[in-house]
């Protein structure tokens, strides 16, 4: 297993490839852009790129975890964690699909409010988590 | 990823990444739902740590195991549970023996 150094290194070496990488494909696509590709699908490629990044993060925020001594209630934090990596996930896939389905002129409103409206669920369901409400547990079947 | 296969190729493991899903829990905790010897359940903890699914972190004098899961991985989980993976199972089985298996044996 990496240590944590070792581990929070290659994460930052990965975030900066990442980075690097969409600002060489956005330079790409203005370049290409009408010559070699129409505004369209330079518009659904840039589109598709931000929701696959959205994507990849909260695909990655459950495994990002507090020190447990730092945390006032672990299973509330846990459960805040899962949620919001689905949730957003989920939004960023609804995202890219949007792009690469729907017309063009109304790609942007519905793309930013299906993402919008997973984050606004996910801080809704985070807010209930603090307030005590609890979260719903797996059937019983699966724990016998 | 092959690694995370590995781990999820294992019902007993299944069942802990499962368990944990419901927030952190002790080493004893975790144990005391199955029917193996304290090292398997070592060997299995030790199997998910590699594979990066659970982390565990030392409170005193028990080890506190928590979910280390991104969404993809619990996806796969779901998709194992589901329609279960069948690896090869001599492969994927800790080395020691089930308390259950010595049991019947002696």
């Amino acid at each position: 297993m990496k240590s944590p150094s070792s581990e929070s290194r290659s994460r930052i070496t990965r975030d900066i490839a990442i980075a690097g990488f969409l600002l060489v494909a956005s330079a790409v696509l203005v370049r290409l852009t009408p010559a070699v590709i129409s505004r369209d699908t330079s518009y659904r490629a840039f589109g598709v790129m931000l929701g696959l990044f959205v994507m990849f993060y909260a695909n990655e925020a459950p495994k990002v975890l507090p020190r447990l001594d730092r945390v006032r209630n672990p299973a509330g934090e846990q459960a805040r964690r899962r949620f919001a990596g689905w949730t957003i996930t989920l939004g960023g896939l609804a995202y890219v699909l949007t792009w690469v389905l729907a017309p063009v002129a109304w790609a942007p409103p519905i793309s930013m409010t299906l993402l919008a409206l997973s984050v606004a669920l996910s801080m809704a369901r985070c807010v209930l988590i603090r307030r005590g409400v609890p979260s719903s547990e797996p059937p019983a079947s699966i724990l016998e | 990823m092959n690694v995370v296969f590995k781990a999820l190729a294992d019902p007993t493991r299944r069942k802990v990444l499962q368990l944990l899903q419901r927030g952190p829990m002790t080493a004893g905790e975790l144990s005391d739902h199955f029917e193996v010897s304290k090292p398997t359940m070592s060997a299995h903890f030790a199997v998910l740590t590699g594979a990066g699914l659970v982390q565990a972190e030392k409170q005193g004098r028990s080890i506190t195991y928590r979910l280390r899961m991104s969404v993809l991985e619990e996806a796969l989980l779901g998709f194992a549970q589901t329609f279960g993976i069948a690896v090869d199972r001599a492969k994927n089985r800790p080395t020691t023996v089930p308390l259950r298996l010595r049991r019947s044996r002696a």
